[in-house]
């Protein structure tokens, strides 16, 4: 599906990533795990396009996408959500999913945009999945803090994505809000699409995870089962030990 | 009605275009301190369409309006790497040149007898359309008004459309717009050159009200007020702007006890609006309220016996 | 050559009090992330209070200087607190377009205290021009480059030697950051708003010593020259400031000389918006700003 050869990305004279290789088969689920500052933000930001990688290369479904605009990537089905949550604040929830879909149409730019019932019928849809449904009218800036993560996650299900890219879903979450964010990856999320979660909460990585993969100063140091990988001495001194963030 | 009053309110319509033209550009999160500039160019070449080349008048606003646009879509792509304060400071840039520039060309040809075009700091002179078709004031500010409602209703068309919720996207966050597969590139300098056409329109208005346009009214207080005026009468709406024009030009027109003092009352009255409401009057989140209000108005009405 | 070294000597001499009004605005756009344009409109009826009092009771030079710092720093305050301060710290637009109309209503004021449309300024002295070879400087251009030697000299160990220098530099870096290290930014801000009124002071003194005359224009004549001497250098950087001062000065003196006094300013503009176009950032600005450029953009 997705396959990173020696991506490298320099900040002037910080070394975000030094030459990571890495692949994501179709279907799974790979967590990124990592101390903060090992690179894994600026990795999705480099796949996803916001600025160019420094070197190597980034393959989706057999297309070399290395150096391309974030748009035309987007358009070739990769989707994402942000750590720092990105919303239209003054758009409402119906607005913010109806959004995230014209961004990708290629129709009429003088549709009204609720006039398609059949999309307004799907943007309901992953509402009622996502649970907002109730809150369709809602402006996004009025949403308490794990409905703002839960929209993102809505605006991801009504694109026809086929990786869908998520950085810390569940950050800033209480541990039952992490389960139920849990819950909606592992159930709504995940069948019939490839995952890439970053996330600092081992309950959410450990319940969601088929694979696991480590950065640590921008390379990667580990990758295999969860299970296996967390047991790795190194893993736990490095990022067990030195982060107590962890939410288990 | 008296000359006076015609002149105070064609001038509030023709104010208007400009005032929109900013505030399209605002939703796109662009703060421009030169649309003044594709006024200016709006007027000068609508005036010559017909005081130089007799070409009937519709047309020349269609000239006016188009040479303005295309210019915006040029400006548009080459500052596309800017942001920010950079981006307001080259379109400053950018309107003064135009207006520098015109103090100095001097393009003119003979008509009647008589030499009409641009004349350098002297201005464009005789621009006589509305005195060759025998014109009163009076119908040609049903002419501004006509335009300037085919605009709004235009650009409230569009604000429901999918291109409207492109644009504000991009004025709310461009990188998120990008990261869902918007290409932000071409949506801005299309947002650029409807903006230009505007203004444009408003221009080549001005330049037949008036009879002569001179480089001198173009400068950047026109600009920077065409910016307030979307500011004051808030950015949730296309009708914002117009409503900031007429508190502007029409209240303390009208107000004539503070003449002398004008300023310093306005001046003081905008600074406590933008402290309690720092996106204006109709902001986003009050038209949201208002439409709700009203859905649920039309839906209890639906349901009513 | 005589004519291009006489020009660039003198294109400098003059800049130098276009770089200071840069680093008036560079200053506070580097504290606020906003932009202030009613700074022209403050040195401007400081100016005007000081020739108000030299039209009606003819006092000495050094009253004049006094009153004009005195109320440009008054006036400046007067802005901080109610287009900065009082506005919600996200929100540039409105503080931008609150400082435009309080821009207005200063020139107003202004207008109230004498309505004609220009009135005498006192020169610092009269003394004849200085000859130095085949070369000849204005009195008034030496005196304006040697006082903003001197004001950049100064400002350069306010914000390096002291702690409210370094608190002034912390905020510029990062505002957030700046307050939770204990930084009273309120305070900052206002400090800062009243030096920069200090400078645009000097600067605005200087320059109607040096024309002799002040009229109603003066406050869009300095805010035009501050604003486009910063952005050739770039925002945020008080070398760029200073650079982009003698830079605006250089060219507006020679395009006078060689093309004519109606290219003087449009040559300012074309020189501005091509290296905003090439170098989006100005010659010397930090490229770190585009990131809080994205947070402006968001008006």
């Amino acid at each position: 599906m997705l396959a990173l050869e020696g991506l490298e990305k320099r900040f002037d004279a910080l070394v975000a990533l030094a030459g990571i290789d890495l692949e994501v088969a179709t279907g799974e689920v790979l967590g990124i795990i990592g101390p903060n500052g090992s690179g894994k933000t600026t990795l999705l930001n480099t796949v996803t396009g916001v600025y160019p990688p420094s070197g190597g290369r980034v393959s989706f479904r057999g297309t070399d996408i290395t150096g391309w605009k974030g748009h035309r990537i987007a358009r070739l089905g990769i989707a994402r959500t942000f750590q720092n949550i990105r919303l239209f604040p003054t758009m409402t929830v119906f607005q913010n999913v109806r959004a995230a879909q014209h961004s990708r149409e290629s129709g009429s730019l003088f549709d009204r945009p609720a006039s398609s019932s059949v999309s307004a019928r799907s943007v309901e849809f992953v509402l009622e999945q996502v649970g907002l449904l109730e809150e369709r009218e809602v402006l996004a800036n009025h949403l308490p803090l794990p409905a703002r993560r839960r929209l993102e996650v809505a605006r991801l299900l009504a694109v026809d994505a086929h990786l869908v890219l998520l950085d810390e879903p569940a950050g800033g979450m209480t541990p039952a809000e992490t389960a139920d964010m849990a819950r909606l990856i592992r159930e709504v999320v995940a069948p019939g699409r490839t995952c890439v979660v970053i996330e600092h909460k081992l309950a959410l990585i450990t319940s969601v995870c088929t694979r696991l993969c480590v950065l640590d100063l921008g390379c990667k140091i580990a990758d295999g089962i969860p299970d296996e990988v967390l047991a790795n001495s190194r893993v736990r001194d490095l990022y067990l030990g030195a982060s107590d963030d962890t939410g288990s | 009605m008296d000359d006076y009053l015609v002149t105070v309110l064609s001038n509030i319509g023709m104010i208007s275009f400009i005032a929109l033209s900013a505030y399209l550009l605002l939703i796109t999160g662009e703060i421009s301190f030169g649309q003044q500039a594709y006024f200016g160019l709006g007027a000068y070449a609508a005036g010559a369409a017909t005081a130089m080349f007799e070409l009937p008048i519709w047309t020349a606003i269609l000239v006016g309006s188009s040479v303005a646009g295309l210019m915006a879509m040029v400006v548009g792509a080459l500052t596309l790497r800017l942001s920010g304060l950079y981006f307001s400071i080259s379109t400053l840039a950018f309107a003064e040149m135009v207006r520098l520039i015109l103090l100095i060309v001097k393009v003119q040809v003979e008509v009647d007898g008589e030499m009409v075009g641009p004349d350098g700091s002297n201005g464009f002179h005789d621009i006589r359309w509305m005195f060759e078709r025998d014109i009163s004031l009076t119908e040609f500010m049903f002419m501004i008004y006509g335009l300037l409602a085919l605009v709004l209703i235009a650009l409230i068309w569009m604000e429901r459309s999918r291109l409207g919720m492109v644009f504000r996207m991009l004025g709310s966050d461009d990188l998120l717009a990008e990261m869902q597969g918007l290409n932000t590139v071409r949506y801005r300098i299309l947002a650029a050159g409807l903006a230009g056409g505007i203004a444009g329109i408003g221009g080549a208005l001005y330049a037949h009200f008036t009879t002569y346009v001179e480089p001198q009214f173009f400068n950047v207080m026109l600009g920077v007020h065409a910016l307030a005026y979307g500011l004051i009468g808030g950015l949730g709406t296309a009708i914002g702007p117009l409503i900031g024009v007429a508190i502007d030009l029409g209240f303390l027109e009208a107000v004539r006890f503070i003449q002398g003092y004008r300023m310093i009352v306005f001046g003081g009255l905008v600074a406590v609006l933008l402290i309690l409401m720092p996106r204006g009057l109709l902001d986003e989140e009050r038209v949201h309220r208002l439409k709700t209000l009203f859905s649920r108005r039309n839906h209890a009405g639906a349901r009513g016996p | 050559m005589i004519d291009f070294v006489q020009n660039t000597v003198d294109g400098i001499m003059f800049g130098s009090s276009y770089a200071l009004l840069a680093v008036g605005f560079t200053i506070i756009f580097g504290v606020m992330r906003r932009l202030n344009l009613a700074f022209g409109a403050t040195i401007m009826l400081g100016a005007y209070v000081g020739t108000w009092l030299h039209v009606n009771y003819q006092v000495n030079v050094l009253i004049i200087a006094l009153a004009i710092l005195a109320s440009t720093v008054l006036t400046g305050v007067y802005v901080e607190r109610l287009c900065f301060r009082a506005i919600r710290r996200d929100a540039a637009l409105a503080s931008m377009v609150s400082s435009f109309v309080i821009w207005m209503q200063l020139e107003e004021v202004a207008i109230h205290l004498l309505p004609e449309r220009t009135y005498p300024f006192p020169s610092l002295f009269v003394v004849d021009a200085i000859e130095v070879g085949a070369f000849l400087f204005r009195a008034e251009h030496v005196t304006m480059l040697v006082l903003a030697v001197a004001m950049v000299g100064a400002l350069h160990l306010l914000l390096h030697r002291t702690r409210f220098g370094l608190a002034l530099r912390a905020m510029s870096e990062n505002p957030r950051a700046a307050s939770y290290m204990g930084i009273d930014t309120g305070r900052v801000m206002l400090c800062s708003f009243a030096l920069v009124s200090l400078v645009g002071g000097v600067a605005g003194y200087t320059i109607l010593a040096t024309d002799e005359q002040i009229t109603p224009f003066f406050g869009l004549w300095t805010t035009f020259k501050g604003l486009i001497a910063m952005m050739l250098g770039g925002m945020g950087s008080l070398p760029g400031a200073i650079l982009g001062g003698l830079m605006l000065g250089v060219v507006e003196a020679h395009s006078q000389w060689y093309l004519g006094n109606e290219y003087k300013d449009l040559s300012a503009y074309i020189l501005l918006f091509a290296i905003l176009v090439l170098r989006p950032g100005g010659l010397m600005g930090r490229r770190i700003l585009s990131r809080e450029e994205l947070a402006y953009r968001r008006v």
